[in-house]
């Protein structure tokens, strides 16, 4: 059984549609990407799912149970690591899982078992008896995050977990959700940072303007672009024209911001050759090249014609 | 400075919300308090139920003389007895039994009786001296150099107790009001600060159902208040010898259910506001008006008679008289079933009205 199915969601808040028609699956088990700018739509999809608001129309089912009409059956198979911090600040770190567990029904006697297990996955367990205010920013995440855990939940959506998180923190999320991962949970997750989407999920759907224009594992979204390289040239100048550089074989799409040229292409090292021996670039010395693999940005580009951060 | 200055101020613009509340309220509180005291003296004229046994020229000349200061309502025994002691309207009842004529025309004293509630002590203080001057010119207009005749004999119908002390006047009405500001503003910004905490979302998500948790946020509020009032009438007895009645049972219920409808206000301030902000001016206009109308702060029969008329429909006008009855008339359990179930009622009515606001505003489901 998929543990989410989505269909024909829609979700309008006024005139405002944020969502606007999508349907999707999420088998248990797999960590699945929403990915997006802001404003795509992710949050009012997690919001959805969640059954924290309404779908205006559409159904979302959670491990079979319809989040609208059973939705407290729907509610203790999930839980939400909110974008904002969710804590109470004068209560200590431990203090805060424990009212979740209490909260959710958590047997007495697995609450601090399970309290330890959420503190030392993301290894807050030395903090614990602290309140939350003494907390650092991204300590708070963590244990945003570790809340979300203690109810045991088979669904965990994670919105933004690592928004405003220094690095160290960031790397402890990450560790942790692949540790959920490999505990079998099924993990949602939604970010407009395209190396986290990459970096943790098996399957990514990118959402713009509340609809979902591509979805699949990130080899198959690469595949959707006809490029597979970039190379990046850095000039000592902005060059008059392209149109030399777009008429080269085997280049794909040409980017110019400044003085950075992108070239999009299937055949780096020709193309590259190319470039170098182009004649309008005789009047432009290059300063620095590079070339990378495709990315999701710009399959992102591609897709929708603007960038992530836009 | 300056920058913070503006900010703040930018901040305070934009809650217009907030802006408005605070400016409404006090007027409005003002216009109330103005309304309830603008009276001039000769306006405010007290109810005094007077039996006339006697219908002869002495007590006739009583009344009529009575009847320039106060507001004389002629009735049975039986009807005075019930406006003193079951319906509280009037503070006493005055009797001018038989032969009260014929005795003070052939120069005996006559006794007057006074029913009285001994609870509302300022006001029968002034029905005595009400009394004694129209003695004394009643006398006059017999004979300038007459003594007095009239003696006055008081007979409490609500209870045993005829010194009812000042701080026994004024500490239930006081304890009241505190509790009516802590809990309504303690209720009201609790649901708001889940708000500012962020962990309204992971509540409304919770199983279990919205509603029930925010009546666990309540049933919080109600121990507090009630641990309040108990500890403010407590003191009172301790300090200031205030009585608390013959009944510790029937206190301790009559102080969980006055408690009940102050926090089911508070959630309704709450439902209302829109920012934790706005929670101030409505919960201080809640404050204000309910100790204004239910005669916590003067006693109701000195504001117009609309007024007095909304006092009645008041949940703390009841508290109030739950309170009188126990402390100062010495009832007990038999005076709470009517004062217990108007307080309830206002607590679940308030409550339920406060709960639905509050969740149309932040729960879409």
């Amino acid at each position: 059984m998929p543990a989410v199915v989505i269909q024909n969601l829609r979700r309008s808040f006024g005139a405002r549609e944020a969502v606007r028609g999508i349907s999707l699956e999420i088998e248990e088990g797999e960590i699945f990407g929403l990915l997006g700018p802001n404003g795509a739509g992710k949050t009012t999809t997690i919001s959805v799912v969640s059954s924290r608001i309404r779908p205006t129309s559409g159904e979302v089912w959670v491990y079979g149970e319809a989040v609208t009409s059973n939705v407290h059956a729907a509610r203790r198979l999930l839980n939400v690591a909110p974008q904002e911090e969710a804590l109470y600040p004068s209560l200590t770190g431990e203090e805060n899982l424990y009212f979740f567990t209490r909260l959710y029904g958590v047997p007495r006697r697995e609450r601090y078992r399970r309290i330890a297990e959420a503190l030392e996955l993301v290894q807050l367990t030395p903090r614990k008896d602290d309140p939350v205010a003494t907390y650092s920013g991204g300590m708070r995440r963590r244990l945003n995050l570790a809340a979300s855990l203690v109810t045991g939940p088979r669904l965990l959506l994670l919105d933004e977990p690592t928004v405003g998180v220094d690095p160290q923190s960031r790397a402890h999320i990450f560790d942790a959700v692949r540790h959920l991962r490999a505990q079998g949970m099924t993990i949602v997750y939604t970010t407009h940072y395209l190396e986290e989407a990459e970096g943790l999920c098996e399957r990514i759907a990118i959402m713009d303007e509340g609809q979902v224009v591509a979805l699949g594992t990130l080899s198959e979204l690469l595949a959707r672009s006809h490029a597979n390289e970039v190379i990046e040239l850095k000039l000592s100048e902005p060059p008059a024209s392209l149109e030399a550089v777009e008429r080269l074989e085997g280049v794909l799409r040409v980017e110019l911001a400044g003085t950075e040229l992108r070239v999009f292409t299937s055949r780096a090292q020709r193309v590259l050759a190319a470039l170098c021996t182009a004649t309008p670039f005789l009047d432009q010395s290059i300063v620095t090249t590079k070339v990378t693999p495709i990315n999701l940005e710009n399959v992102f580009i591609e897709l929708t014609g603007k960038a992530m951060r836009d | 400075m300056f920058a913070v200055f503006l900010k703040d101020l930018l901040m305070l613009r934009r809650d217009r919300g907030a802006l408005f509340i605070s400016i409404i309220v006090p007027l409005l509180m003002i216009t109330t308090i103005a309304e309830a005291l603008h009276r001039s003296k000769d306006e405010i004229k007290m109810r005094v139920p007077v039996v006339d046994e006697d219908q002869g020229p002495v007590s006739r000349t009583f009344i009529n003389l009575l009847a320039e200061h106060a507001e004389v309502q002629l009735v049975t025994r039986a009807e005075a007895e019930a406006i003193v002691r079951d319906y509280n309207k009037a503070a006493a009842a005055i009797v001018f039994p038989e032969h009260v004529s014929k005795n003070y025309l052939q120069g005996r004293t006559v006794e007057i009786l006074l029913l009285t509630d001994p609870a509302r002590n300022t006001e029968l203080e002034q029905v005595k001296v009400m009394l004694l001057l129209m003695d004394n010119r009643a006398a006059a207009l017999a004979d300038p150099f007459a003594e007095e005749r009239m003696s006055l004999k008081e007979v409490s119908l609500t209870g045993n107790r005829y010194d009812i002390t000042a701080f026994e006047q004024t500490v239930p009405g006081y304890s009241l009001m505190f509790v009516l500001l802590a809990v309504i503003f303690g209720t009201a910004m609790a649901m708001h600060d889940e708000r500012g905490w962020g962990t309204l979302p992971r509540l409304l998500i919770a199983p279990g159902g919205f509603t029930w948790i925010l009546v666990g946020k309540l049933l919080v509020r109600i121990a507090v208040g009630f641990g309040q009032l108990l500890l403010l009438l407590l003191f009172g007895h301790f300090a200031f010898g205030i009585s608390l009645g013959p009944s510790p049972v029937a206190l301790l219920l009559l102080a969980l259910v006055i408690v009940f409808p102050i926090v089911g206000l508070g959630m309704l301030a709450a439902g209302l506001a829109r920012t934790r902000e706005q929670t101030l001016p409505i919960g201080l206009g809640f404050v204000l008006g309910f100790s204004c109308l239910g005669g916590l702060w003067w006693p109701p029969w000195v504001t117009p008679v609309w007024m007095q008329n909304v006092s009645s429909v008041v949940f703390t006008t009841w508290a109030m008289q739950g309170l009188h009855d126990l402390m100062l008339r010495n009832r007990g359990f038999e005076a709470l079933p009517l004062t217990a179930s108007v307080l309830l009622a206002n607590g679940l009515a308030l409550t339920a009205v406060g709960l639905l606001l509050f969740r149309v505003r932040y729960s879409a489901r």
